[in-house]
């Protein structure tokens, strides 16, 4: 009799551990969703590069560009496309230098040296940081790279680009939400 | 013997010895040959047991970036190891792995640089704390769950008691009970 109720109680115990893990596996896909537009962008920090702050602090969080459109580009050296819309970027940039817009690349799954010399290549001037441990990969829960973001003052999520970005596409973008007050 | 077959005969003996390697006379000179053979052979064998640890204990930094890779994942393809994957990523992670090993660094050290960086999904092993202990841990539970389950059944069934033989009479059977009041009598 006691060795059965050991017998229930294991098996009872593996069962809950099932359902444990079961749910686990829920919740992360419930969270699996990237955020769309209309939403609010998670908040992140990230460190910035030492030469490609373009007068940040050394650390910038994104609740603190609120009152400012910023354009979120994931980004990685060994990345084709990536390669294809730097420029436009950094035309964007160029642009827009004088406005409330911050542009900050967000360096992904990328050794520091291969980075660096991307932003060299391509004469990247704008914020640039890594994103340690793909944190903020997971939480805007991006699939691949190229993938931009365009947040605006408010702090919500206006436009997603899952491909190469144009400096038209940016340019039509920024000057709409510029435009709101 | 004429002297024609005396002059055929003496120049036919060498001759002979020439065809025939079995009537040759080992010469001195051949020997030496084959000490000299046995010699560098004996050489040539000792200098591949001693050279080989030598290259051992100095391994290249390929080799060791190839043990470290070994113990990384590929961070674009799913469940494929670093040191086998040949795209664009992987290459330059082995390339940094080179360059660290080159400043001298550990492989504890690189491994740790990129669990750092890129977080504990880089690593093969799966770290042995937090939510990827439960990894580690199910397939150990079970293992002594079935264990359990296998010794309790075993157990059971052994303890199962064989089917009575049933010596008495039935109660319900005249014949047998008439049987058993005679025997009793008859005793």
């Amino acid at each position: 009799m006691k060795r059965k109720s050991l017998l229930i109680g294991a098996v009872a115990l593996l069962v809950l551990m099932l359902i444990g893990l079961g749910a686990v596996s829920l919740l992360r896909q419930a969270s699996d969703k990237r955020p769309a537009a209309g939403n609010p962008a998670p908040d992140f920090s990230i460190g910035l590069y030492e030469n490609y702050r373009a007068g940040q602090p050394a650390t910038v969080q994104l609740s603190q560009m609120k009152g400012k459109v910023v354009i979120l580009n994931f980004w990685a050296s060994w990345c084709i496309p990536c390669k294809d819309e730097a420029p436009a970027l950094q035309a964007i940039q160029d642009k827009y230098a004088t406005q409330d817009v911050v542009l900050l690349g967000i360096n992904y799954l990328d050794t520091e040296r291969e980075a660096l010399g991307f932003l060299s290549t391509y004469g990247i001037a704008y914020a640039n940081g890594i994103d340690l441990k793909q944190q903020i990969a997971h939480q805007y829960r991006i699939t691949g790279v190229p993938e931009t973001f365009i947040v605006d003052k408010q702090g919500i999520v206006r436009e997603v680009f899952i491909q190469p970005i144009t400096e038209r596409q940016l340019s039509d973008v920024l000057d709409r939400l510029l435009a709101e007050p | 013997m004429s002297m024609l077959e005396t002059a055929f005969s003496r120049q036919a003996r060498p001759q002979q010895r020439r065809s025939n390697p079995m009537l040759q006379k080992k010469s001195p000179v051949s020997f030496a040959s084959l000490r000299l053979c046995v010699r560098v052979l004996f050489c040539l064998i000792a200098m591949f047991i001693v050279v080989s640890p030598l290259h051992a204990q100095t391994p290249q930094p390929a080799d060791q970036m190839y043990t470290i890779a070994k113990k990384l994942n590929c961070p674009t393809c799913a469940g494929r190891n670093l040191a086998d994957c040949p795209t664009d990523t992987c290459t330059q992670w082995k390339n940094e792995i080179i360059d660290q090993l080159k400043q001298g660094k550990t492989a504890e050290e690189i491994v740790g640089y990129f669990e750092g960086r890129f977080g504990s999904t880089v690593l093969q092993e799966p770290p042995k704390a937090g939510f990827t202990l439960f990894m580690w841990l199910i397939p150990v539970m079970a293992l002594i769950g079935f264990g359990v389950l296998v010794t309790l059944v075993i157990q059971r069934s052994s303890r199962t008691p064989a089917t009575p033989t049933n010596t008495a009479a039935p109660a319900n059977d005249p014949y047998a009970a008439e049987l058993e009041r005679q025997v009793k009598e008859g005793a």
